[in-house]
């Protein structure tokens, strides 16, 4: 049986992390502003490349087909493969799913 | 391109590094900014990238002449002929067809066989804002506000910078020209209030507005027969709310873009709906166009200064040439026209009577709130409906109401109770949360947009539909 304390971390380790999470914060200071909101910009696509890789694998299977957009679109299905693999984007696919299937946006027409 | 896609976001993640790079090439990063937002613009259709050229340099040419002219019948001469010219290639585009349909309508009335051939030419998206830039431009100049720029690069810039291009806000040539003429300081970057405008708009326009629009406002405006009284209520609150939502999202994107690039646009909206008079409202809603109308088309028609009727007069004259600007339709007229009658009635009880729901006691102000709320609810029929005999149809369901049962649901009301709170939460609630995000780590500077994006990915449509007003 897993111990719990492998999933939710300890107070030790919250504490390591805090200790992480004020070392960034010491570099915010050190950062220009641009180099700031690039780090925000570039660190959010990352997320979100790994959280949702699918995507980006759908966006690039509708754009006209050539070199580039082949080799794009194989690298985006990697992403996928091993985002899926390491089931990082499981919690964002099984939020949709679970969306899509509430019922909540089907559509009423009115009168029949 | 619309700015919640994958496509806007690449190019932002392009764009933003190399305009701050070239920020000590100042020239450079025009030059550069230029490209991209023509690139910006010619992913709609590049055919309409040569007007927007033609009009940038047509009113660079045209202030660079009024500069050089002392003579002042000269100056209005030319200041006519600019103006003439600008709307002239708005009618073109935007009114001709309604024209010649109206002209054959008017001859028809008569008797009389009147056949124009309307050229089948698209509509160049945006051409109002960009006429409305162009405008401010001329007008500045001819009043001696901001002295004509020596630069056709700022002012193509003007013009074409990417995050007004489409829908504004609508920016003062006097406010932004200044700002091209030295390089950005980073440190005006609010990187706190730009993330925040940008991530809220997101949430406005894909979670709030498309849900509400395609769920129940569309399908309700589309066949009003087939609703019942109290759906037919509901979707002229539920359009409030999303053009509320569309609408502002779009300039609070555009505002927060062009911060993160170095440059500041004015404020658009003031949470619109809590207004307690319709005064009141045009000063909270769009407000870029509400004050453009009041300096370049109320103020020089005379304003207040001629008198009670002549003021009513002027009133109504500029919110029917507003409501003409929306679109060419009478339910755009009509709209414009309920608007200029209201706001002149404001004015008569408060010359007359001394009455002004705006200031008073607290029942006074809540009683203007809510009758300020049925009046823009009630002229947004107008706005929304295809025509104008649509508009009085959708009313006549109103009155007769086919008894059919409600069919808004539970997520639905409860999206546009979410779009109304953004009404009625104090400024300072956002203020509270932006100052939390500028003192957060930069770790959790990247988790919040992550998570918000991943929850609007969650929640919202497949697909994103256009901004409302790209079609103006």
């Amino acid at each position: 049986m897993t111990d719990e304390s492998e999933i939710w971390p300890t107070g030790a380790r919250l504490g390591a992390t805090s200790a992480r999470l004020a070392a960034i914060s010491s570099v915010r200071v050190k950062l220009s502003r641009p180099t700031q909101v690039a780090v925000i910009v570039y660190a959010t696509m990352v997320v979100l490349l790994l959280a949702n890789p699918q995507a980006l694998a759908n966006w690039l299977a509708d754009l006209q087909q050539n070199a580039i957009t082949e080799a794009a679109r194989s690298a985006a299905e990697d992403v996928v493969e091993v985002s899926s693999r390491l089931g990082l984007s499981a919690p964002y696919e099984a939020a949709r799913e679970a969306f899509l299937k509430s019922g909540w946006i089907k559509r009423d027409r009115g009168r029949p | 391109m619309l700015f919640p896609t994958i496509d806007f976001l690449l190019f932002f993640a392009v764009v933003f590094p190399i305009t701050w790079s070239l920020n000590d090439k100042n020239t450079l990063k025009k030059a550069f900014l230029v490209l991209v937002s023509y690139a910006f613009y010619a992913s709609w259709n590049w055919r309409f990238a040569f007007l927007l050229l033609f009009s940038s340099t047509g009113n660079y040419l045209a202030c660079r002449l009024l500069s050089a002219t002392t003579s002042p019948s000269r100056r209005r001469l030319v200041t006519f002929v600019a103006v003439a010219l600008n709307l002239l290639a708005l009618a073109y585009f935007k009114y001709f067809d309604f024209l010649a349909a109206e002209l054959m309508n008017f001859a028809g009335f008569f008797g009389l066989d009147l056949e124009i051939n309307a050229p089948e030419v698209p509509l160049p998206v945006a051409i109002s804002f960009l006429t409305f830039h162009g405008l401010s431009y001329i007008f500045d100049v001819s009043r001696k506000k901001v002295e004509a720029s020596k630069s056709l690069l700022d002012v193509v810039l003007y013009m074409a910078f990417f995050p007004h291009l489409v829908a504004g806000p609508i920016v003062r040539a006097a406010d932004f020209l200044g700002q091209l003429s030295k390089k950005s300081d980073p440190k005006h970057i609010d990187i706190a209030g730009s993330f925040s405008l940008i991530l809220g708009g997101l949430v406005k326009k894909v979670v709030i507005a498309s849900h509400i629009a395609t769920l129940f406002v569309d399908p309700v405006f589309v066949n009003p027969s087939d609703f019942g009284r109290l759906d037919l209520i509901l979707a002229a609150y539920g359009y409030a709310i999303v053009i509320y939502c569309d609408f502002s999202a779009y300039t609070d994107i555009a505002i927060g873009v062009a911060n993160l690039l170095g440059y500041q646009f004015p404020q658009n909206f003031n949470q619109p709906y809590r207004a307690t008079s319709l005064r009141d409202f045009w000063r909270r809603w769009h407000m870029s166009l509400s004050s453009w109308l009041r300096d370049y088309l109320y103020i020089p028609m005379g304003g207040d200064r001629g008198g009670r009727w002549a003021t009513y007069r002027n009133l109504m004259v500029t919110m029917l040439l507003g409501g003409l600007w929306h679109g060419a339709g009478f339910q755009f007229i009509i709209w414009g026209g309920l608007h200029g009658f209201w706001l002149a009635l404001e004015r008569f009880l408060k010359e007359t009577f001394g009455f002004d729901s705006s200031k008073g006691a607290l029942g006074v102000r809540v009683l203007g709130w809510f009758v300020t709320f049925q009046v823009v609810c009630a002229a947004w029929i107008f706005f929304r409906s295809p025509s104008s005999s649509a508009a009085l149809e959708y009313f006549g369901w109103i009155i007769r109401d086919s008894g059919a049962p409600s069919t808004a649901t539970p997520f639905v009301i409860a999206l546009m109770l979410l779009g109304f709170a953004t009404q009625l939460t104090r400024p300072e609630r956002y203020e509270t949360l932006v100052r939390w995000y500028a003192d957060a780590s930069l770790a959790m500077k990247v988790a919040v947009p992550s998570l918000t994006i991943l929850c609007i990915g969650i929640l919202g449509p497949k697909g994103v539909a256009p901004f409302i007003y790209f079609q103006f």
